[in-house]
């Protein structure tokens, strides 16, 4: 088993403590471990991005502890901004703020902040493009305004990439894409967590997305943890998903359905090939 | 409803004729540079009164460009557009076409104005000076249609993504239009939310014979309407009814369009002989076969 690298305890926010206080997050207890794609989902006001923006201290927990490589974030003299290059963060729509004139100076806006010998910066910054499938030696000298929505929006990927950071942090980061696009960009988001070991924490209620991506979930509803696990248990609870406002991927639904009917199928069932498989020989199950 | 309606027989509600249209854009990258995108070519698309048409297609197909040509937000360069047999490109008709097709866009933080939500489904009604006990019952009948009269006191902010489209389509219907155009409408929601708005445009299309034009780049959004235009490159490469568009998922995935998995699997169940009907593309539709 890997160790955890980010921890919560007991994690609770409350903004605007006093009279008119709001609780964001209640008591919130997690870990993500080194190397995953966890995905937090709840619909909008749930408090997913509460929490993800405790995960590189842009916000503090009013109460419990949050644990990132070991650092309680709490504790004073925590070195911020080594944290925020360690923990990246890619926000909604990043591509709006793209402002370079070329691919290669977006890119290298982050670690020439790092204060990094130029070379470094140039592998850097090369390896990130390479990595997120805009090879370097097409790209770096376009201009990022030249290129298309998917091919921006990866641009801004590179840009956190180029931090090294050792957990990535994705705002709904597909939304607004199209299939092929999408597809695209969830190939190279594997690529970065497989073959970089880039811990992946995604914020979502593209059920698509979190199916092709996560292998752990984590559902906000109101501010608590409500239900965590991994994809196939969590989406074998439809009816439940269906109260914290969330939907279960069209084929779970599908599936839910058989059962009721009376087909025995396997409440872990999740993938296409694996129903197909089922379901090709339906006299078996029913 | 609105005076001097021309409805002459069959004619169809809006009729596309053979229009083109060519947008200048800067150059991408070259800022000096200006470049020409023709976004329609040569489209003739005609949509009958009370008619429900989703219309698909990936990013920059062409898709909103066509559905902007429904109110006269864009007029042709070359063919033209009728609305209730009035022309799009004269300008003395643009107000009546837009009162008559009422468009719902993709964010709805673009389309609120009021600091109430009472007061923002009357902005139009209140703009265009009408009698107060007037706009009361319009207003009623408009956030009663879409199930937000509930929410009257609320401020805007407070909505959710859903509420807040609900709230947008609200400010349409208060016109009495007799079109709905949605271009994206469901594009920023959450998956129940966006299940829930395209319910309500059929609700509407049923209910109130309203005619709507669902501009979408999901397949799912589109399993229930009457007709679907699918654009590629400006040009309308596939439409039928829904049945008939589903039955090449490889055409479709060329297109660049995301097969919903249950269609899939329907699909291939079917090619091992399972008899599973072409008409099953819901959820609910598709299981039914399946456990015949």
């Amino acid at each position: 088993m890997t160790e955890p690298i980010i921890i919560t305890e007991h994690l609770t926010h409350i903004y605007n403590p006093g009279p008119q206080q709001k609780v964001a997050l209640r008591n919130i207890t997690l870990e993500i471990e080194q190397g995953s794609c966890a995905a937090i989902i709840g619909i909008t006001g749930s408090g997913k991005s509460t929490l993800v923006q405790h995960f590189n201290g842009l916000l503090l927990p009013t109460s419990g502890r949050v644990i990132v490589n070991g650092i309680d974030l709490s504790a004073k003299g925590v070195d911020m901004k080594a944290l925020r290059q360690r923990v990246g963060m890619l926000f909604q729509f990043p591509e709006a703020q793209l402002f370079e004139r070329t691919v290669f100076a977006d890119v290298a806006f982050g670690p020439r902040r790092m204060n990094l010998e130029r070379r470094e910066v140039r592998r850097r910054v090369f390896h990130a493009l390479d990595t997120v499938g805009l090879p370097h030696s097409t790209f770096a000298s376009r201009s990022p305004f030249a290129l298309s929505g998917g091919q921006m929006r990866r641009v801004a990927l590179a840009g956190v990439l180029a931090m090294s950071p050792s957990a990535l942090i994705l705002d709904e980061p597909t939304s607004g894409l199209d299939a092929d696009a999408r597809e695209e960009f969830y190939y190279y988001l594997q690529r970065i967590k497989q073959e970089e070991g880039v811990t992946i924490v995604l914020v979502s209620h593209d059920m698509a997305e979190v199916t092709a991506l996560a292998d752990w979930l984590c559902v906000l509803h109101q501010g608590n943890l409500v239900m965590q696990g991994i994809p196939r248990h969590v989406f074998a609870n439809g009816d439940q998903l269906h109260k914290w406002g969330l939907a279960a991927p069209p084929l779970s639904e599908l599936l839910a359905l058989l059962r009721q009917q009376g087909m025995a199928i396997p409440p872990e069932t999740l993938t296409l090939d694996e129903a197909f498989d089922l379901l090709k020989v339906k006299d078996r199950i029913m | 409803m609105n005076a001097g309606m021309d409805t002459t027989g069959a004619s169809p509600f809006i009729d596309i004729q053979h229009v083109s249209y060519v947008y200048t854009q800067q150059s991408k990258g070259e800022p000096h540079r200006q470049q020409q995108v023709q976004a329609l070519r040569d489209i003739c698309l005609s949509v009958q009164s009370g008619e429900y048409v989703a219309v698909l297609g990936h990013n920059g197909s062409g898709k909103s460009t066509l559905a902007r040509h429904c109110n006269a937000l864009l007029t042709p360069d070359s063919g033209r557009v009728l609305v209730a047999g009035m022309d799009t490109s004269d300008e003395t008709m643009q107000r009546a076409i837009r009162d008559r097709v009422g468009m719902i866009f993709q964010n709805p933080d673009n389309q609120i104005i009021a600091t109430v939500v009472e007061d923002d489904v009357a902005w139009a009604l209140t703009m265009r000076g009408l009698p107060v006990p007037l706009i009361r019952e319009r207003v009623e009948e408009a956030m009663e249609a879409v199930g937000i009269s509930s929410l009257r006191k609320r401020a805007p902010q407070q909505l959710s993504g859903g509420q807040k489209q609900r709230l947008a389509i609200a400010g349409v219907l208060a016109l009495r239009p007799q079109c709905i155009l949605a271009d994206e409408a469901t594009a920023q929601l959450d998956p129940l939310s966006r299940g829930e708005i395209v319910a309500l445009l059929h609700d509407l299309n049923r209910a109130l014979g309203l005619t709507v034009i669902q501009v979408t780049h999901f397949l799912e959004e589109a399993v229930l309407a009457q007709r679907i235009v699918i654009l590629e490159q400006g040009q309308i490469v596939m439409e039928g009814p829904p049945s008939s568009i589903f039955s090449d998922l490889e055409r479709l995935r060329r297109l660049k369009l995301a097969i919903p998995e249950p269609i899939e699997l329907a699909s291939r169940l079917r090619a091992t002989g399972l008899p599973i009907s072409r008409e099953a593309l819901t959820v609910e539709a598709i299981a039914r076969e399946i456990a015949r």
